[in-house]
């Protein structure tokens, strides 16, 4: 069983705003001083739905793949330290500022270099943009079918049960490899790096594929189709009051007060 | 600006999200003399032969359990008919799935989770969308050099009524997709305690500040009080005290009370991006540092279970 997963490297997404600045040239958020970067939370959680699957096979292979640049050693080797075997980049200063276009199509040249996998897990969306969009687009570039949101999968028989969330509830299906899936949370938190983990991602080398080893076309692989003009933290003028009163009662007393003149109820 | 524009209406079978009725005022926006195809997926017949719109295509999805690429397929044909300017979807378990999807099959620009129309001309168009959680927006500029696809986001447009006569609608069949190697083996839907989150003037949630499913259900008999909805935050839902359904946030419910009264609750800005479209939002919390307070109108510093039972019993003596 081989196994992909796509990561991304972002700001914290619980760093609160007043923490994070935008840089106004690369039309991105980054963090001030003292805040670290780390692994999006939910493609987190699709190396730990991805360490669970491998469970069942007794020959598994998990390699973790990324684009980007300026990588922060430590932080993107994480996934090693939770106990995946590899880990594969394309770093380059030409990939600071790229879209959710650019960044599927070396995706996918990474993922048909690396692979073929039977499985390749992604996070629901990354912190930083919202677009929920990588992975659709490598199942598009890739003719790979794609399940969203997935908190499970497991073998049975010649097939493969996925647990798949939807609004209120869940889909159980029945499918075939090769498969994209996409995971959240609900696919359980990821689990600590062990001490081993933690020596062995020490020890592990990034392995690198330069970009000129993609065969990619520049003009239409590398060309953004999306285009940010700007960035900014939308004005918020709000003046909140604060309730008082001695002790919790009065203050109880008092916001229904406020909300019977206010007209709230 | 006269222009061509395919709106994607998606309900499940005999149910009818309103919410999806946002999506004519955000295509008011974008022209005021467009030809609107509408292509409605479940949902009421009836409900759907009153939408506006030029032509209304529908299949009721009664076949269930149908695959959301069978979906997909049955759009692109009317893409590659239609050739539109625009194709539009709300934000819901079917555009999260197959807006994405189509505007990749067909090397077509995509923008989630539009809040707003800055400007346009002939050649572009600037939206707004918000990023990082929503404690920032981005102005996308996009050349309209082929068929935009557009997700609006949630509570972001008014929802336009109905239109009062019924009209005629073309049945279409669902075209069969061979991108696919799985198939739905069955569908669980556990409904949300209590009344519906989407529905309710008055919200009140609780967060990792309970501290337990026991304090936790002090919460609901508040909102009973009010005769509101259980709103929770993640913390709330990992721990157990609220089922998943009950989960207000970027993950979660979108939501737009007249009232949203929140417990224990810091305001992450995961938290922030399911509510700030809420038109009073009242916090209670220990800590006066906390995010959530930078958005509410009133706040009160307290232990929040303390709290909570001194409202419940101020509460009930004027009820």
């Amino acid at each position: 069983m081989k196994i992909c997963v796509c990561i991304k490297e972002v700001p914290d997404s619980d760093t609160p705003p007043d923490k994070l600045s935008i840089d106004k040239e690369k039309l991105k958020i980054i963090p001030t001083e003292n805040i670290s970067s780390t692994v999006n939370t939910f493609d987190l959680n699709a190396v730990e739905l991805a360490l669970k699957f491998s469970e069942n096979f007794k020959d598994c292979e998990i390699t973790i793949i990324s684009v980007g640049n300026n990588f922060t050693s430590e932080v993107i080797k994480k996934p090693i330290a939770m106990g995946a075997d590899k880990l594969v980049i394309c770093e380059s200063e030409k990939l600071d500022n790229i879209d959710v276009y650019t960044t599927a199509n070396i995706l996918s040249k990474m993922i048909n270099k690396t692979g073929p996998y039977d499985v390749i897990f992604c996070g629901r969306h990354a912190s930083d943009f919202d677009m929920a969009s990588v992975p659709f687009a490598i199942a598009e570039i890739l003719t790979i079918p794609i399940i969203n949101i997935v908190r499970d999968i497991k073998p049975k028989k010649d097939e493969f049960i996925i647990e798949k969330i939807i609004t209120d509830g869940f889909q159980v299906l029945s499918a075939k490899l090769p498969l994209i899936l996409t995971v959240g949370n609900q696919a359980g938190d990821p689990r600590f790096p062990t001490l081993k983990g933690i020596m062995e991602a020490s020890k592990t080398k990034l392995e690198k594929i330069h970009l000129s080893d993609l065969n990619l076309n520049s003009n239409d692989d590398l060309t953004n189709q999306i285009e940010i003009e700007k960035i900014y933290f939308p004005e918020n003028d709000n003046q909140i009051k604060f309730i008082s009163g001695e002790n919790n009662k009065e203050k109880a007393v008092n916001l229904l007060k406020i909300l019977k003149k206010e007209g709230i109820f | 600006m006269n222009l061509k524009i395919l709106t994607i209406i998606n309900n499940d079978y005999e149910s009818f999200d309103h919410s999806s009725l946002e999506v004519f005022s955000f295509l008011d926006q974008l022209s005021n003399n467009s030809d609107v195809t509408i292509l409605a997926f479940g949902g009421p017949k009836e409900i759907i032969s009153r939408l506006p719109g030029n032509n209304i295509f529908y299949n009721d999805l009664k076949n269930n359990e149908h695959n959301y690429n069978d979906i997909a397929e049955t759009i692109n044909l009317f893409i590659r008919e239609e050739n539109p300017d625009f194709l539009l979807f709300q934000k819901d378990d079917y555009g999260n799935f197959i807006a994405p999807m189509l505007a990749f099959r067909n090397k077509f620009p995509y923008i989630p989770d539009v809040k707003k129309v800055v400007s346009q001309t002939n050649d572009e168009i600037k939206l707004i969308r918000p990023i990082h959680g929503e404690s920032a927006e981005a102005v996308y500029n996009i050349h309209k050099k082929s068929t935009i696809v557009i997700k609006i986001r949630k509570n972001s447009f008014e929802e336009i009524d109905l239109k009062r006569e019924i009209r005629s609608i073309n049945n279409i069949s669902l075209s069969k997709s061979n991108k696919t190697n799985y198939n739905i083996v069955e569908t669980n839907k556990m409904t949300p305690e209590g009344l519906q989150l989407g529905d309710a003037d008055i919200v009140v949630s609780g967060g990792r500040g309970m501290g337990s499913k026991e304090n936790f259900d002090k919460i609901t008999n508040l909102a009973g009080l009010f005769n509101g909805a259980v709103g929770a935050s993640k913390a709330a839902v990992e721990s157990g005290w609220i089922p998943p359904g009950n989960l207000v946030g970027l993950t979660g419910k979108s939501i737009s009370p007249q009232l949203y009264l929140t417990f224990g609750i810091s305001g992450a800005s995961q938290h922030l991006a399911g509510c700030l479209n809420s038109q009073n939002i009242i916090s209670v919390n220990t800590d006066e540092s906390a995010p959530i307070f930078k958005y509410a109108k009133f706040g009160v510093i307290a232990d929040c279970n303390d709290f909570l039972e001194e409202l419940i019993e101020e509460l009930k003596k004027i009820k």
